[in-house]
């Protein structure tokens, strides 16, 4: 479709880049057009290129995709001006709080309340609800805020969505409580900007930088763990899951070296799409966690008595060690940004770490 | 939906040809039908919007089909590039995107949908 100038980018083939600097995202047959100030001339050009051979209409600078809006402007801190972009959804959170009909609703701090367990409602005798649907396009809604711009309730929609199939009133209660949280935060944005520095570690907010986690054996059915990663740039979350570990660990230690393999595969694929856009090697990725044995366990190789059973697909955070692509690292629970992933968390740890992902 | 058969014809999305020509091929047409929607305009106006589809699920020898999704953690990657080095972002929209690409491998047969012009003499079609 585009001329051969444009590279394929091997991360990500929709993105499609050039050498002075103009990248084209395709969204079907919406068309971003990324470029530096200096290479507006060429961008110009490839336009009325593009719209010879097609019909197009130009929407000027871009202001929503998908039903996310983008914000950009200067943004003042005492450092000096920098530019700075957010990304939100609040069209998007209002119209589902009227469809559920919870814009009068009390609003909530946190998106679930820590207290509260979910996992053993239907051992303990609760009805089964008789709108299903319902429930399930509420959480279908908050799934998308959660993949778009809102790394803060994806815990509490992927605890939810297990519950698809057979929810009952406690669960209900605890996906209105998701909606209350939006009541509370609709004005929330993804923030991404150049100056300041979030990460004491690194001293650098250009550097991307990852966090995992896992809760060990939290679902009381199964006994499965949590695990959770997300990665920071320009002081924004870019990626970010929270997810169910496909098998029982038998400790922290396991549960918290998977989660590490499942950041490093995630970090592998942005490490590509680094290479894409900028032409280089990314350098050292640092991804930190807060548990010393598994980390121990990538750093020195080691195979001990009650690990030896770790599969091998989870071993590729050795390998990342070793060929210095990932620099691991311990940072302590309390820092962890990753733990929001992973569990509820009271109101102060919540608040600070949906801060730390650039969410405000 | 004037719009779209203008574009249909701009676009030579398909030749017309007749049904005793469409026997000797021996080729069973696919069905086709317009598909109405209501969209909102940025001011609140309406429009109205018709779009011709062709009914795939009576289509049986399918190749690749592909339509260009990206994922959301590159859109952010980028937007947090934009965020630090000051770029511009434009927004380019490519009207009836689905009208443009080629069919590669063989022709497709299709019965013409309703109301169109020349369906009185030519009932089926070729893309």
């Amino acid at each position: 479709m585009l001329s051969p100038e444009f590279k394929q980018s091997l991360a990500d083939p929709n993105l499609y880049l050039r050498i002075d600097g103009i990248l084209m995202l395709l969204y079907v047959d919406d068309i971003s057009m990324l470029y530096p100030e200096e290479a507006t001339k060429a961008a110009i050009e490839v336009k009325a290129r593009l719209s010879e051979k097609y019909t197009i209409t130009n929407l000027g600078p871009a202001s929503q995709f998908l039903g996310i809006e983008i914000h950009s402007g200067e943004n003042s801190t005492g450092i000096g001006t920098c530019t700075a972009i957010s990304l939100g959804q609040k069209t998007f959170i209002s119209t589902i709080l009227k469809r559920f009909n919870m814009q009068n609703a009390h609003g909530a701090s946190t998106p679930m309340d820590p207290n509260v367990k979910l996992d053993l409602a239907e051992d303990r005798g609760e009805k089964e609800l008789k709108d299903i649907n319902g429930y399930q396009a509420i959480v279908g809604s908050l799934m998308y805020a959660a993949l778009a711009t809102r790394p803060d309730i994806l815990f509490a929609v992927a605890a939810l969505c297990r519950y698809n199939c057979c929810p009952v009133t406690s669960h209900l209660t605890a996906v209105k409580r998701g909606l209350q949280y939006h009541k509370t935060t609709a004005d929330f944005r993804l923030h991404f900007s150049s100056t300041g520095s979030n990460d004491p570690l690194t001293g650098s907010n250009d550097q991307l930088t990852a966090y995992t986690d896992s809760d060990w054996a939290n679902d009381s059915a199964d006994r499965k763990s949590q695990g959770g990663h997300v990665f920071l740039l320009s002081n924004g979350a870019v990626s970010w899951q929270s997810r169910k570990q496909d098998h029982i660990t038998m400790s922290t230690l396991e549960a918290e070296y998977i989660a590490f393999s499942v950041g490093s595969r995630e970090a592998k694929w942005l490490i590509q799409l680094h290479r894409d856009i900028h032409g280089k090697d990314a350098s050292l990725l640092p991804i930190n966690c807060d548990n010393q044995g598994a980390l121990s366990h990538i750093t020195t190789g080691m195979i001990k008595a009650w690990t030896k059973h770790i599969d091998i697909c989870y071993h590729n955070s050795r390998d990342l060690h070793a060929r210095m692509i990932v620099d691991y690292s311990y940072v302590h629970t309390n820092e962890n940004v990753a733990d929001i992933l992973t569990k509820a968390l009271m109101k102060d740890k919540h608040e600070k770490f949906t801060k730390v992902m650039g969410l405000l | 939906m004037e719009e779209e058969c203008t574009l249909i014809l701009l676009n030579n999305t398909f030749t017309t040809i007749s049904s005793r020509e469409a026997r000797q091929l021996r080729v069973k047409p696919i069905g086709s039908k317009w598909v109405y929607t209501m969209k909102h305009n940025p001011d609140g106006t309406i429009r109205y919007k018709a779009r011709l589809v062709i009914q795939g699920c009576e289509h049986t020898d399918f190749g690749e089909t592909y339509a260009p999704v990206r994922k959301l953690t590159t859109f952010r990657y980028l937007i947090s590039l934009v965020g630090k080095s000051g770029w511009n972002i434009d927004y380019l929209d490519v009207v009836t995107a689905f009208l443009n690409p080629e069919v590669d491998d063989d022709d497709i047969y299709m019965t013409l949908p309703e109301g169109w012009q020349e369906c009185l003499n030519t009932p089926t079609i070729i893309v």
